[in-house]
């Protein structure tokens, strides 16, 4: 069966001309991809059209595939590139805008949801490189060997870049739980059963 | 060990695949430092962000893509995004969306049917099959868009379809569905309401009267409770009067919407 084979092995036959194969790949990664751009950018719109983007290159830059080079890192490095061809050609960075809350449910999903918001948000206010490098070690089930191929440094060089980024990560997040403005809940996000406020029309 | 030390096998600590002398020195680290100790907490915390999925859609455009490169017509242009300008970006964007492209279609008919009617040298005073299946294309497609307008995430766009959907003609189960579905379930108190709005056509409905009675139940929003009872006075619907029964005795609801249920029960008495 094809679908077995390593993606390593799958790609080769794409490197050779075996286009159909593609679809095994894009089985096994448009769903990491999807969600790496989605936490990167926090837009869905923009990583649907990135993963396009990342397996028209993998097409289109075929041949320069070495064998022996680990896909997963090689293709994280044409989703770093699309991405920041994209950052390019769009200065204006994609504001991220938590989703509004459900007009009824659990008071203790409610308070999970927001703080899941709130990590959101501390997320995407991390500098891009400092995101980036995060989920990747965090999410992609990638080896420091293989980000720091991504990423073409050291892997001393990834794990200091990782801790600096979950520390700030932390300080972020910790600043944002403590702000509770006016109309708010304690995560800082507003509240979900407005009415619970007496005599307040939403 | 050093913070700088424990920063090197965060990861591997995290992923419990540290050698058991790294784990011992690891774990005696994190006794005595709460900073590591929180990186280790935030590291865990960051597996609770939600996994979303792609859009169906998504695969449709990267088979599209790969067939188009086995044909040979590789052409980036027509699969991927590449906003050169605003114009293009517009409709690219507005285009790309099997919505849009339903309502563009929608238009499309629109402009032929105008023209056929114009055109035509005979005047037409019976509707022919043709016109007859051209108008139920019409409504099958308005109706279309309208339901896929209400599932959009932006609030707006969900408007759009709360208000794309009075123009469907023939009453619908499929859009008073979800119409209702919208009123109860949406977050935008907005759409709640617009939706409410448009479910006054169906209020003959037996089952869109019971989804208004349970639609009563569940809102939070005092805004929607008091143009629910509005609606239910205008029905003269006398089911409604328990329930307003007990809003008006619920001491933790709105004060106004407990005064509108003390009304509408006058009303419907």
């Amino acid at each position: 069966m094809s679908n077995t084979l390593p993606d390593e092995e799958i790609m080769l036959q794409v490197r050779e001309g075996v286009s159909e194969m593609l679809t095994v790949l894009f089985d096994r990664y448009q769903l990491p991809l999807f969600n790496f751009y989605r936490r990167l950018t926090g837009d869905r719109v923009v990583s649907e059209d990135l993963v396009q983007d990342v397996f028209f290159r993998v097409l289109k830059y075929r041949r320069s595939y070495r064998p022996g080079t680990p896909f997963r890192a090689w293709i994280y490095q044409i989703a770093r590139n699309a991405r920041i061809d994209y950052a390019r050609k769009h200065p204006q960075s994609v504001e991220f805008e938590p989703e509004m809350s459900p007009a009824t449910r659990d008071r203790d999903n409610a308070d999970a949801e927001q703080q899941t918001a709130l990590l959101h948000r501390a997320l995407l206010q991390l500098p891009a490189d400092k995101r980036e490098v995060l989920l990747l070690s965090r999410f992609q089930e990638m080896k420091y060997e293989d980000i720091a191929r991504t990423l073409e440094c050291e892997v001393g060089t990834v794990k200091v870049r990782v801790h600096r980024a979950l520390r700030e990560l932390r300080d972020r997040f910790e600043k944002l739980s403590a702000i509770k403005p006016k109309g708010t809940s304690q995560t800082g996000l507003p509240l979900p059963f407005p009415n619970r406020e007496k005599g307040r029309l939403q | 060990m050093s913070c700088d030390k424990f920063a090197e096998i965060l990861s591997d600590y995290c992923e419990r695949s540290l050698s058991a002398k790294d784990l011992a020195f690891a774990r005696e680290h994190l006794e005595l430092c709460p900073a590591c100790k929180a990186d280790v907490e935030m590291w865990q915390k960051l597996a609770g962000l939600p996994s979303e999925q792609p859009s169906a859609s998504s695969r449709l455009r990267f088979e599209h893509m790969l067939s188009a490169y086995q044909e040979g017509r590789w052409e980036k242009s027509s699969f991927v995004p590449e906003k050169k300008s605003w114009f293009a970006a517009w409709v690219r964007s507005s285009f790309s969306a099997p919505l849009t492209q339903g309502a563009f279609a929608l238009c499309l008919l629109l402009v032929g049917f105008v023209a056929g009617e114009r055109l035509t040298t005979k005047p037409v005073s019976t509707p022919t099959p043709q016109l007859v299946a051209m108008q139920s294309e019409l409504a099958n497609l308005r109706q279309m868009v309208a339901l896929s307008l209400l599932e959009q995430q932006s609030a707006s766009r969900r408007l759009e379809g709360v208000s794309y959907s009075t123009q469907v003609e023939r009453p619908d189960p499929e859009i008073s569905a979800a119409l209702l579905h919208a009123l109860r379930f949406d977050s935008s108190v907005d759409v709640r309401l617009a939706a409410l709005d448009a479910l006054k056509r169906y209020s003959h409905d037996p089952t869109v009267r019971q989804g208004l009675l349970t639609a009563l139940q569940d809102q939070q929003s005092p805004l929607v409770q008091i143009a629910l009872i509005d609606l239910f006075v205008d029905m003269r619907e006398s089911d409604a009067k328990d329930h307003l029964r007990r809003i008006e005795q619920d001491a933790h609801a709105n004060s106004s919407v407990r005064q509108r249920a003390q009304w509408g029960i006058q009303q419907l008495s």
